[in-house]
């Protein structure tokens, strides 16, 4: 019998433990409680510079701006909520990219983040 | 939360479908669950079920049928059904069916005890886990990519990878001996039988399932070998003790499950198994025990080989101090042994691995290739043996010093049964020749990986020189001593204190403090995010360095073990007892070289991962380079066309 309640007991010990661990995993595995975002073309290989921010942090207001060789040519305001991408479309003529370096800059209250195209 | 519930009951019928139930129907059918106790047949099904499992699915597989949940239940439904056949036959024909479970019960003080030493073990581990649970080892990253390919093709994996030469461009593949395929089958069956994902808390709970029951594997040995001894039960509590919550999270205990050391892992749980069928197979004389003890074996070598090395040589030692001790008698020792092994059940496990081994699949690592590096003088620092300080360290004080101890009492220790004793000094002899001499014995092994399988032998071996001083101070004639009894039995337990002590502050420093979660999650959305722009012709180049959780983002892609390349650690590319190409080092340190230009041009790397924080610098200066995504800690750079 007392090795029956060993075994018991190391199941009921082990299955506390698993439920635990799974819960404490299901939580941390969860970007949205991580406070970042990211940054991102839609398309990384063609010319286009549609892009995406993905927002994972409890700032929803992001300013964005497209500058072509360090000079800003548009510029805009987003909300995006928790666990929410919104992709900006960026329309540029092949012809004002040629010989530029295009510069995605996008800033939150905390931080800015770039992203490029050499053209 | 209703969906948690229901994927957390559905992964433990899944345990206890596949890590419980085949073993247990297996001791069923061999008869032996009469002379088991409950917990030794608890313990046994899971080691035996992990075996039969993977038998199991190299059926499946060198059958040509697809691996999945049908012919998985299909083969564990006819293997069970056979093992209850012949469960009903053997219990027909049966005579001796008197003989109930095992005595030498636990008191209720003891199994109170037990449990309590239990719930530490687990509760300790728990709380280290908590921190780590979240999928980042790199490890375990390269295994679950291959659980991950026979759950995708539904066929067992080729182990091989392409590589980058010297000649700066991508290699044919080559066939990789690091990787046992009984490390895989196991975790592939619980992915596809209960759906779970590959990253989430799933590969480490299991792991931590099987460090839990090589713990109970250690206790229950301890029982076999002092079962004739006085305070045989005090002994095998001290070893429970002294292999669970004490020293539970280093090596090769709670780490190895967090770093995903998984074949390690399961080979701590198959070796004290073997040990005590091969006792109880010795002592009473049983070939069905004998039987089960070559199948656990067989299962090791199918697992892992560096256990099986070490198994082979624990076996070698216990052989030769037998022989020391019982050398008059050897001869006639030797025929027993003889009409144990040459027993139908026996010859039918040996045909049975002769028809794997050289017909079903053979293990990677029996080439010639793989076992010269094995073998040999030591070719490196690292493969020539520990310090005793070092040793000392990974055994834990306590337990080294009592050990040591042990071995001398051991030495003239009569009254012993003479296979307990030849095991335990086998055991612990060899482990500590290979860690410190490994050039006495030709080894030319990771000597720390050698050592951390010295643990679980000094625990049950201090356990018995603790419980043997402990005895001799209590009884001894307070005339003869020169110091008072009392004093003697405080000084006693001040030593128990500090041993404890000692055990707890090692679980408190292996404590983590910070968790690489974050980085990890943003490595893996980068991943995500690359999987779903590249095409076929598209290579990846990662760094090992600074990001988190690298070795998972392989996956994301399932393009091959080596997809993406990866820089590995800077500390590689020095070693000047390996020829590494130079490659994937250059792609990032230095991407405007020449060098890294002809790598570039050869490999056809088009797009690079990394830290922006170490790494970006040199690319943001190189205009062929576009950096086309970018998180806290980790971008993405593309070589424009």
């Amino acid at each position: 019998m007392n090795n029956k309640t060993i075994i018991f007991c190391t199941i009921f010990f082990l299955i506390i433990s698993f439920g635990f661990l799974s819960l404490t995993e299901k939580k941390a595995s969860d970007i949205n409680n991580q406070n970042i975002w990211m940054l991102y073309f839609d398309n990384p290989q063609s010319n286009l510079l549609d892009f995406k921010i993905e927002n994972h942090s409890t700032d929803t207001s992001f300013h964005w701006q497209v500058a072509t060789d360090k000079t800003i040519t548009k510029e805009g305001d987003v909300l995006i909520p928790l666990g929410e991408t919104k992709k900006i479309p960026i329309l540029i003529p092949d012809s004002d990219k040629l010989n530029k370096k295009i510069i995605i800059s996008v800033t939150n209250e905390k931080k800015t983040k770039e992203i490029y195209k050499n053209f | 939360m209703l969906n948690f519930i229901s994927s957390q009951f559905i992964f433990f019928f899944t345990l206890a479908l596949v890590l419980f139930l085949p073993g247990f129907c297996l001791v069923l059918a061999t008869g032996l669950h009469r002379h088991f106790s409950s917990l030794e047949k608890f313990v046994l099904s899971f080691s035996l079920s992990i075996i039969i499992v993977d038998f199991i699915l190299l059926l499946i597989g060198k059958a040509g049928l697809n691996i999945n949940r049908l012919t998985i239940f299909s083969f564990l439904a006819i293997f069970i059904g056979l093992c209850f056949a012949s469960f009903y036959y053997g219990k027909r024909k049966a005579i001796d069916i008197s003989k109930s479970e095992t005595p030498n019960n636990f008191s209720q003080k003891s199994s109170l005890l037990v449990i309590i030493l239990i719930f530490l073990t687990i509760f300790i581990k728990t709380i280290y886990l908590k921190d780590v649970i979240f999928p980042t080892a790199t490890d375990m990253g390269h295994h679950m990519y291959w659980t991950n390919t026979i759950v995708t093709t539904g066929q067992l994996p080729k182990y091989e990878k392409v590589d980058i030469t010297s000649a700066d461009t991508i290699s044919s593949p080559a066939p990789i001996a690091d990787f046992i395929i009984g490390e895989h089958l196991i975790f592939a069956t619980i992915a596809i039988i209960s759906g779970v994902q590959f990253i989430s808390a799933f590969p480490i709970l299991v792991l931590f399932l099987v460090n839990i029951m090589s713990v109970l594997a250690i206790f229950i040995l301890s029982k076999e070998l002092f079962k004739d001894l006085k305070n045989s039960h005090l002994m095998s509590i001290l070893a429970l003790f002294l292999a669970g919550p004490l020293y539970a999270l280093a090596s090769p205990q709670a780490k190895f499950v967090s770093g995903g050391v998984i074949g390690n892992t399961i080979g701590n749980l198959l070796i004290p198994i073997a040990l005590l069928l091969y006792l109880k197979a010795f002592i009473e004389k049983k070939s069905a025990y004998f039987a089960l003890a070559v199948f656990i074996s067989l299962g090791m070598a199918y697992t892992h080989h560096l256990s099986t090395f070490v198994f082979i040589f624990i076996a070698f030692f216990s052989l030769l101090i037998f022989s020391a001790f019982h050398h008059k008698d050897i001869l006639r020792i030797s025929k027993e042994w003889m009409r144990i092994i040459l027993s139908p059940s026996v010859l039918a496990v040996f045909a049975l691995a002769i028809v794997f081994i050289f017909f079903i699949y053979t293990p990677t690592y029996l080439n010639s290739s793989a076992i010269d590096t094995a073998v040999g003088a030591p070719s490196k620092a690292s493969r020539a043996g520990l310090t005793l300080t070092q040793l000392k360290s990974t055994a834990g004080e306590a337990r080294f010093a009592l050990a040591a101890i042990a071995i001398i009492i051991l030495l003239f220790a009569k009254k012993m049964n003479k296979y307990c004793r030849a095991f335990l000094l086998g055991w612990v002899v060899s482990l500590s020749m290979m860690s410190l001499r490994p050039d006495w014995l030709f080894l030319d092994i990771p000597s720390d990986r050698i050592a951390s399988y010295i643990v679980f032998p000094c625990a049950i071996a201090a356990a018995y020189a603790f419980v043997i001083i402990f005895e001799k101070i209590k009884t001894s004639n307070p005339e003869k001593n020169y110091l008072k009894q009392p004093f003697i039995l405080y000084s006693f337990f001040i030593l128990v204190i500090f041993f404890a002590v000692g055990g707890f502050y090692d679980n408190s420093t292996t404590l983590n403090t910070s968790s690489s979660t974050k980085r990890a999650l943003q490595t893996y959305a980068a991943s995500d995010y690359l999987s779903k722009k590249i095409t076929t012709t598209d290579i990846v180049l990662k760094d090992h360095n600074y990001l988190a959780g690298d070795s998972w983002v392989k996956l994301f892609f399932m393009r091959g073990y080596n997809f993406p390349f990866s820089r590995g650690y800077f500390k590689r590319y020095q070693d000047s007892t390996k020829n590494r190409e130079q490659c994937t080092n250059v792609m990032i340190s230095l991407p405007s070289s020449d060098e890294a230009q002809k790598c570039f041009a050869g490999t056809k790397v088009d797009f690079v991962m990394l830290n922006p924080n170490n790494d970006a610098a040199q690319f943001n200066r190189i205009s062929s380079f576009w950096q086309v995504y970018t998180g806290e800690d980790i971008a993405i750079f593309y070589k424009a066309k």
